[in-house]
């Protein structure tokens, strides 16, 4: 997060002075998590707790683009035979890193059509190859080896996102005042909508 | 009897039939038991297998992925690259028709899958059907949203170049990475059954009306009495008899107990039943033959033992219908000492006394009149003596010493016994009784023994008849014979006399002297008869005619008449 901060630091620059904040909370609870028992052939306790699908929360603006896109790519890492986070919002034209941290083989592909990649197998330490998404959408990522292993990249067309923590709340910061659209993404939900009026100091959003 | 015979033994042999048909169904019946519970096994365990090989297959998260992106030229490429070794494994599977196995996936939704290229090295993805058809084929096979989701397997039909094929489904549902029921993935194949290729047994499968053979064939055309025994919906399982081309088999059938997403199908296998039927020709055969032979042999025996009982008897009944025909001097041989040869005895013993009893009757009749020794056989004359009315002739011949003076004796006896002979036989023609002969004269009695009633005009018929004879026969012989006859009538005494030894049945009295007396009186060829006679008869003689001769024992001569 505090990288994101930084990017949006850096390319919006000029406007520090008059940034805002906003704050809120998501109701997460119809989250419909698809929790059965996963099939996994090699040791079962080897695989760790799933990282949440998590809410995201991202405003939009007309004249809005992703604009530059950060030089810093972004990271979805495996971790305890799991994607570590499991959506990963970045904007448009974000590298994205797939590290394995495990001590076995991942194969992280997509078959998404916003972007279809297959990293092939890599071990812990192997630098895999990093993906750029430059198309706007939902990225699903996989792993050839643990088929319950699943993630979401969400390529999203604005500097503006955040994720929710696990109660739905959120804190966007550095976000310059105006008018905008602020967008729910929650897994399997339909994604809300509604506008906002950010000004200067903390704003917070009643749905 | 050959007849009752031949029916017995085909009764018996078809009891036979029938418990060996019985043996036979039984033992079948628990083959077949056997089998299908085999086939069942075996496909239960085929189910599990593919199943499991299915599911590992296709737990690469790739497939769920492709789906999940509704990439399908990506879920068939990964599909048929998962799966290309289990495919390998079941391509030595297709059956006859050529036709391969494949796979397609039904959406939730029921919507089949397409591939949306058909690349020949997707192994296992190229469907020998059309694309079109393959939906209303497979889509009613998937899985609802409100049942457990489990693999399950069935028969179908589809038309392959022309003909029906039959086909194997193994539905597998599927899931995704959090099992989440994505849709069905069924593979189906060309369906050849492992068991039954043997002449004797034959496996079949009927689907929808369709009959196939183990080899996955269409026979319904070939199988037409299979075919209306087997996969009728509603028609009761069970045993049958059909006869396909010239072999009957015995048709043991189970209806499939599967999902009714399936159509209704049965499984038969089917035993020749040309093993029983030549056994039992065999056993018929036997049967006939033995009984036969048994039959042939009880005969002959007993034809052997019974000819032991039944020649003897045998040539005793040809015996006694001699004996009966009048031949007395016929004797059984006797050649055992049972009771056949006692039999024999006493039989010949009995003919050794008929023989005898008929010597003497002849000799009786020759030595006494017939009529006497018959009366005197039946016992009927009394010994004693009884007074009787009778009529007595004698008869001699007139100048016989001169006649026969200088001639040779042999033929003066030839010339005699011709000539009595003649007249013994009109004497019987007239029912006389020739009482004896003394040297040429011959003494006949009529009216004894058995009283007649016309004795006198017998008698004197009969006198007129041995004249007539006598010139009869003297008109060809040389010398002639001439004969004078007397006759009277009157009380006499007749019975036997003689010694105790010696018997003689005559008769005594004065009329029979008196008819001796008139024989002398007699001349040539003359008749002379007694007052009585002439009195009793219709003799038309005058009574100037009447003569009288003197007679010892009368005291007036008594009077005679002469007939010329």
């Amino acid at each position: 997060m505090l990288r994101i901060c930084l990017c949006i630091l850096i390319c919006f620059g000029p406007s520090i002075m008059q940034a805002g904040i906003l704050t809120g909370q998501v109701d997460l609870k119809p989250l419909k998590q698809r929790r059965g028992v996963i099939r996994y052939g090699g040791d079962a306790t080897e695989i760790g707790p799933p990282a949440p699908f998590l809410g995201v929360v991202y405003l939009t603006q007309e004249s809005l683009k992703a604009g530059t896109p950060p030089e810093k790519h972004a990271v979805m890492a495996q971790r305890g035979l799991q994607f570590y986070p499991a959506v990963l919002p970045i904007s448009a034209g974000t590298k994205v890193a797939f590290p394995n941290e495990d001590n076995t083989y991942h194969n992280v592909f997509s078959y998404s059509p916003e972007k279809r990649f297959d990293l092939g197998r890599y071990a812990k330490g192997e630098a895999p190859p990093i993906v750029t998404f430059d198309k706007l959408g939902e990225v699903r990522v996989f792993c050839e080896v643990h088929e319950h292993m699943r993630a979401i990249v969400l390529v999203l067309d604005t500097p503006y996102f955040t994720t929710t923590d696990g109660e739905g709340r959120f804190r966007m910061e550095n976000v310059p005042p105006g008018e905008y659209t602020l967008h729910i993404w929650r897994l399997n939900q339909a994604r809300h909508s509604q506008a906002v009026v950010i000004g200067e100091g903390e704003s917070v959003v009643e749905f | 009897m050959v007849f009752a015979v031949m029916v017995v033994l085909l009764a018996s042999f078809e009891l036979i039939r029938l418990k060996i048909g019985d043996y036979f169904e039984a033992t079948l019946r628990e083959q077949y038991a056997q089998q299908f519970q085999l086939a069942e096994e075996r496909d239960v365990e085929r189910l599990a297998a593919y199943s499991n090989e299915v599911i590992n297959n296709t737990s690469n998260p790739r497939l769920s992925a492709a789906l999940f992106e509704e990439d399908l030229s990506q879920f068939y490429h990964d599909l048929s690259q998962e799966m290309k070794s289990f495919y390998l494994s079941l391509d030595e599977r297709h059956n006859a028709s050529g036709a391969r196995p494949f796979f397609r996936f039904v959406r939730h939704d029921g919507v089949c899958l397409k591939p949306p290229k058909f690349e020949s090295s997707l192994l296992g993805i190229l469907s020998p059907f059309e694309e079109s058809k393959l939906e209303p084929l497979l889509s009613g096979l998937r899985t609802t949203e409100d049942e457990m989701p489990s693999a399950r397997s069935g028969f179908l039909v589809a038309d392959f170049k022309g003909e029906p094929i039959l086909l194997k489904a193994f539905v597998f549902p599927f899931f995704d990475a959090f099992n989440m029921f994505m849709g069905d993935l069924i593979l189906v194949m060309p369906w050849q059954s492992a068991e039954g290729g043997g002449k004797e047994t034959m496996g079949a499968v009927a689907v929808a009306g369709e009959v196939f053979d183990a080899q996955g064939r269409v026979r319904s055309k070939e199988w037409e009495p299979l075919s209306r025994v087997l996969a009728i919906p509603g028609k009761e399982e069970g045993d049958r008899r059909v006869r396909l081309g010239n072999r009957g088999y015995l048709v043991f059938s189970e209806v499939l107990n599967m999902d009714d997403r399936f159509p209704e199908a049965e499984r038969a296998i089917l035993f020749s039943t040309n093993e029983q039927e030549r056994l039992l020709v065999g056993i018929r055969n036997v049967f006939l033959v033995f009984g036969f032979a048994g039959f042939v042999g009880s005969l002959f025996l007993s034809n052997l033992l019974a000819g032991g009982l039944n020649a003897p008897v045998l040539r005793l009944t040809d015996a006694a219908n001699q004996i009966g025909a009048g031949d007395f001097t016929t004797r059984v041989q006797v050649t055992s000492r049972d009771e056949l040869g006692q039999l024999g005895n006493a039989f010949n013993e009995m003919a050794e006394g008929l023989e005898l009893k008929e010597r003497y009757k002849a000799v009786l009749s020759k030595v006494a009149d017939t009529k006497v020794a018959a009366r005197l056989m039946q016992g009927e004359v009394n010994l004693g003596g009884e007074s009787v009315r009778a009529t007595v002739m004698f008869c001699d011949v007139r100048g016989f010493t001169r006649m026969t003076d200088g001639m040779d004796p042999h033929k003066v006896i030839e010339i005699m016994n011709i000539h009595m002979t003649a007249m013994t036989e009109i004497v019987h023609q007239y029912g006389g009784v020739v009482d004896k002969f003394v040297g040429d004269e011959i003494m006949v009695l009529f009216g004894v023994p058995v009283p007649g009633e016309d004795d006198v005009g017998q008698a004197l018929r009969c006198a007129k008849a041995m004249i007539a004879r006598c010139h009869e026969m003297n008109a060809d012989r040389e010398p002639p014979i001439f004969i004078g006859i007397g006759l009277a009538h009157g009380e006499m005494v007749a019975g036997c006399m003689g010694s105790e030894d010696r018997l003689n049945y005559t008769v005594l009295g004065d009329r029979v002297n008196l008819a001796s007396r008139l024989c002398s009186q007699a001349k040539s060829m003359e008749i002379v008869v007694d007052e009585a006679i002439r009195d009793a008869t219709d003799l038309d003689i005058p009574d100037s005619e009447r003569q009288t001769v003197e007679l010892k024992g009368f005291e007036t001569a008594p009077p005679f008449y002469i007939i010329k």
